[in-house]
């Protein structure tokens, strides 16, 4: 396997807070780092730097709806562009990426290799932050499977999944196919009709045929459909050979022309309901227009769902309003128009049956103005409104295609249906003079008993013929509905095993390292499982009890852990590119002891990977310190951001006592108070843990926020419990602690007060205080602090490394 | 790690072993997967492939 890109040095000058030329150096050996900088310094910068470089795009800044005018720095001149430049462990990848002024970006390296590479980093996930990890983790079962499946690479076969089940719908939804259904019925009514069977089978037509054919005296026997065609092929020469019989033949021809066009009037029915919808849609001439904008709504839904939009502004328009109000309403009109659309293409679907129907119809009454017709049936009255038919189907045409492709706001008028009734009249007429002429020519029953029979077989046998055809079309259709189905069900089910797969890989890992982090709860069998519906959540077993999802029963802190143990499952599985991940700012909600665990879940779990691990915690940062192996890790830290100089690299960074004397040095005794306090608070709960003082009950992250006075309370019945440092010397320096942390306290909670400034002298004396109380607690002789890991099991006090101090 | 399918992976198998199954319409097979090669498959461009199999069917039938 060929080794993973890390970065040699990541620099960045002119953007987002990084003002002049900023190098973070990884060094020749593509370290990891932990940056240090409080909050506001710039350490985001840095993460959104890298996501620029790879994607072109800061996501998150976009949800707030900020775009590529804030990635440059407010005060880098005009005439300069920022850059972003990546140095990699391979050379022929190291590039410079320019942001342009004009638009657009540009990259050093034109080499195809590199392109490749953007190409494949671009696909992987390296970057987790603070509020991304906590928004997966609320996100809904439907949008966590679209999330990992972009992460994991499904998405494409979504997209293929998504293609077949189009054409599945596509092909059930046919039109054609529905009017051949249609068709198919109809011939089914006409043999029916003829034979007086429902429902029939092949063998009750040849059976009925055979019956006429022995009442007509021929001889040659119908048993199946050949026998059928030869049987009326015969019969009709029969009736060819006396000119009476052609006669009639031609008149039962007309017959059925005219009995299919009274039809007629019941498509004119259908055609002026359909105008009607259309109408009445179109009426709604403000929906209809806005449903142009369907896709637009759609969006800002979306993008209000997804909470991608800044609350309080509309995402369009980014003018103030009442986020919830634009919600409520984007769905409204989301709905209304997906019920205007609906309706539309229902009606659409019904033109399109009626424009399979016109052209048999059109050629029916066509047939009747024959001169042949003309002449020896149609009465001068008929001939004159029959006439005018056929220009009235050219209309209909028109008309529909009209409502099938035009803009749907556009209302039409159905062009004359007033002789209507008149046509239903005159083909009654027409049939009934066909009738008294063909009477007329068999001159008795018996002979028109004949030629009926004779028509009427053949009638069976064409309306039997047109039904094989149109079922065999049928049968197309369905056999290649079937298998598109067969394949998509196939497919799908390909794409829910591979899926299953991948989370149980996943899975396995997230458990694990969720339990590295959490060893003493009783939390097990963490896994992501595919919900009904296609949607992904994470179930897991509490006290033996299944849970989903887990807010059910995680606090705020195991919530985060699950979604850092995600990132680092999901990057192990599918970042075979890049060897580098970046964690910005991802353990605020972390008690001390998960912190400790995360530290070593890196070092002991991703041994070669490279972190860069950005943190405004001071403490966590001097725990890193002593936690992770110096010679593979860099610890850097940030000066305070100004908007002169933008972001500034202090080295070697300072220790927290440092930084108490940088603020000091600055003349900010604010700063300094600050931190000062945050010593206090180290200090005791290090002192509190190594004794194993015990404090009253508090849940989760609570346990971590205690103030320093509950510490030091705490503190004292441990000592006076085990009679140790009893001593009035030794009690001087608690009261003095406890002076310090309310000064502290107030020093930096209340910095508009003039009368509670602090002065540098009394920072001076609460560090003295701070060392006189460490002191306390570490032995003169082995220098090392009394704790439960120098001490016997069972012992009450706690004693150093060489056992002369006893606590 | 070797037992999990990537998304390519997943699709190109499936295709590559499409044209193998008896249980389903040949023509169909051929067209999906000649679609899939191109990496032109979408709803619209099956439908018309479709389309057109059907009429080649029938015309094979007239024949």
């Amino acid at each position: 396997m060929q080794q993973r890109i890390r970065l040699r040095k990541l620099c960045g000058e002119g953007f987002r807070g990084i003002l002049k030329r900023v190098w973070l150096d990884f060094e020749g050996d593509c370290k990891s780092l932990v940056l240090f900088g409080n909050n506001g310094d710039g350490k985001t910068s840095f993460s959104d730097a890298v996501e620029w470089f790879f994607t072109d795009r800061i996501e998150y800044l976009g949800r707030e709806g900020c775009g590529r005018q804030d990635y440059f720095h407010d005060a880098l001149p005009e005439t300069q562009e920022p850059i972003v430049e990546l140095s990699f462990n391979r050379d022929a990848l190291d590039s410079e990426k320019i942001l342009k002024r004009g638009g657009g970006y540009r990259y050093s390296n034109y080499t195809d290799e590199f392109r490749n590479y953007i190409g494949n980093s671009g696909k992987e996930l390296f970057i987790l932050r603070y509020h991304t990890m906590c928004e997966f983790i609320d996100k809904t079962k439907k949008n966590k499977l679209e999330d990992v499946e972009r992460i994991i690479g499904f998405e494409i076969v979504t997209d293929i999944r998504e293609a077949l089940l189009r054409a599945l719908n596509g092909l059930k939804n046919s039109t054609e196919l529905t009017g051949f259904r249609g068709s198919s019925n109809e011939r089914g009514d006409d043999i029916v009709n003829i034979i007086g069977t429902k429902p029939f089978i092949e063998a009750d037509i040849i059976s009925f045929a055979d019956g006429l054919r022995k009442r007509l005296d021929y001889d040659k026997p119908i048993s199946d459909i050949d026998t059928l065609k030869s049987a009326t092929d015969q019969l009709d020469k029969w009736v060819e050979t006396t000119e009476r019989g052609k006669q009639i033949a031609w008149l039962e021809q007309v017959r059925v022309k005219v009995s299919s066009s009274k039809q007629i009037p019941n498509f004119l029915d259908k055609l002026e309901q359909a105008l009607t919808c259309h109408n009445e849609l179109a009426a709604q001439k403000e929906k209809v227009e806005a449903s142009a904008l369907d896709k637009l709504y759609k969006a800002g839904l979306e993008a209000l769902e997804k909470g991608w939009a800044k609350p309080g502004e509309c995402p369009l328009c980014r003018q103030p309003i009442d986020t919830d109000q634009l919600l409520e309403s984007l769905k409204k009109e989301v709905e209304g128009i997906q019920y205007l659309l609906k309706e539309r293409t229902d009606n659409i679907e019904q033109v399109k049956l009626l424009q399979y129907r016109i052209g048999p119809l059109k050629e029916s009454l066509s047939s009747l103005l024959e001169d042949k017709v003309k002449e020896s049936i149609l009465t001068p009255h008929q001939l004159e409104t029959l006439g005018s038919w056929p220009d009235l189907f050219d209309q209909w045409e028109e008309l529909m295609n009209k409502i099938k492709d035009s803009p749907a706001a556009l209302t039409f008028e159905l062009p004359s249906t007033n002789s209507k009734d008149e046509l239903a009249t005159i083909m009654t007429e027409i049939e009934e003079a066909i009738e008294w002429k063909k009477m007329a020519l068999a001159e008795t029953e018996e002979t028109m008993k004949f030629y009926q029979d004779i028509q009427t077989l053949k009638s069976l046998r064409d309306s039997y013929l047109r039904l094989l055809e149109i079922e065999s079309k049928i049968r197309v259709y369905e056999s290649q509905i079937s298998s598109l189905e067969k394949i998509h069900q196939e497919f799908e089910e390909k794409e829910q095993e591979g899926l299953s797969r991948v989370l149980e890989a996943i899975s396995k890992s997230v458990n694990e390292y969720f339990k590295f982090l959490h060893p003493d709860d009783d939390f097990n069998e963490i896994k992501l499982v595919l919900t009904e519906e296609r949607g992904l959540e994470f179930s897991l077993q509490f006290y033996g009890r299944p849970i989903s999802p887990p807010q059910k029963v995680l606090s705020e802190s195991h919530l985060n852990s699950l979604g850092i143990s995600l990132f680092l499952a999901s990057s192990q599985y599918f970042n075979s590119t890049n060897g580098f991940l970046i964690l910005d700012d991802v353990v605020s909600s972390f008690d001390v002891n998960h912190r400790r665990s995360l530290s070593r879940l890196l070092r002991e779990r991703f041994p070669d990977t490279q972190f860069l691990l950005f943190t405004h915690d001071d403490l966590w940062f001097d725990l890193l310190k002593k936690e992770l192996p110096s010679n593979s890790w860099l610890f850097k830290e940030l000066a305070k951001w100004s908007h002169e100089k933008g972001v500034e690299i202090i080295e070697p960074p300072m220790t927290l006592r440092e930084r108490i004397q940088y603020y000091l040095e600055s003349n900010d005794t604010t700063g300094a108070a600050n931190k000062c306090r945050t010593l206090i608070e180290g200090t005791l709960k290090e002192i509190c843990e190594d004794l194993g003082v015990r404090l009253e009950y508090c849940s989760r992250e609570k346990n971590d926020q205690r103030e320093a006075s509950e510490l030091i309370d705490g503190l004292s019945q441990y000592l006076n419990g085990n009679k140790s440092l009893r001593e009035r010397e030794n009690k001087l320096p608690f009261n003095d602690l406890r002076a310090d942390q309310l000064l502290t306290n107030i020093g930096s909670h209340h910095r508009n007060l003039e009368v509670t400034a602090l002065a540098r002298g009394d920072i001076e004396i609460v560090l003295k205080d701070i060392d006189a109380f460490e002191a306390l607690f570490v032995c003169s002789s082995c220098n090392k602090t009394a704790s439960k890991s120098h001490t016997p099991r069972n012992s009450k006090l706690k004693q150093c490394k060489c056992g002369k101090l006893r606590i | 790690m070797s037992e999990i399918q990537s998304g390519k992976e997943l699709r190109d198998q499936f295709f590559e072993t499409l044209g193998e199954r008896d249980d389903i319409h040949q023509g169909m097979a051929v067209l999906l997967i000649r679609l899939y090669s191109e990496n032109k498959l979408t709803g619209t461009t099956i439908l018309k492939g479709l389309e057109a199999l059907r009429s080649g069917m029938e015309d094979a039938t007239e024949d």
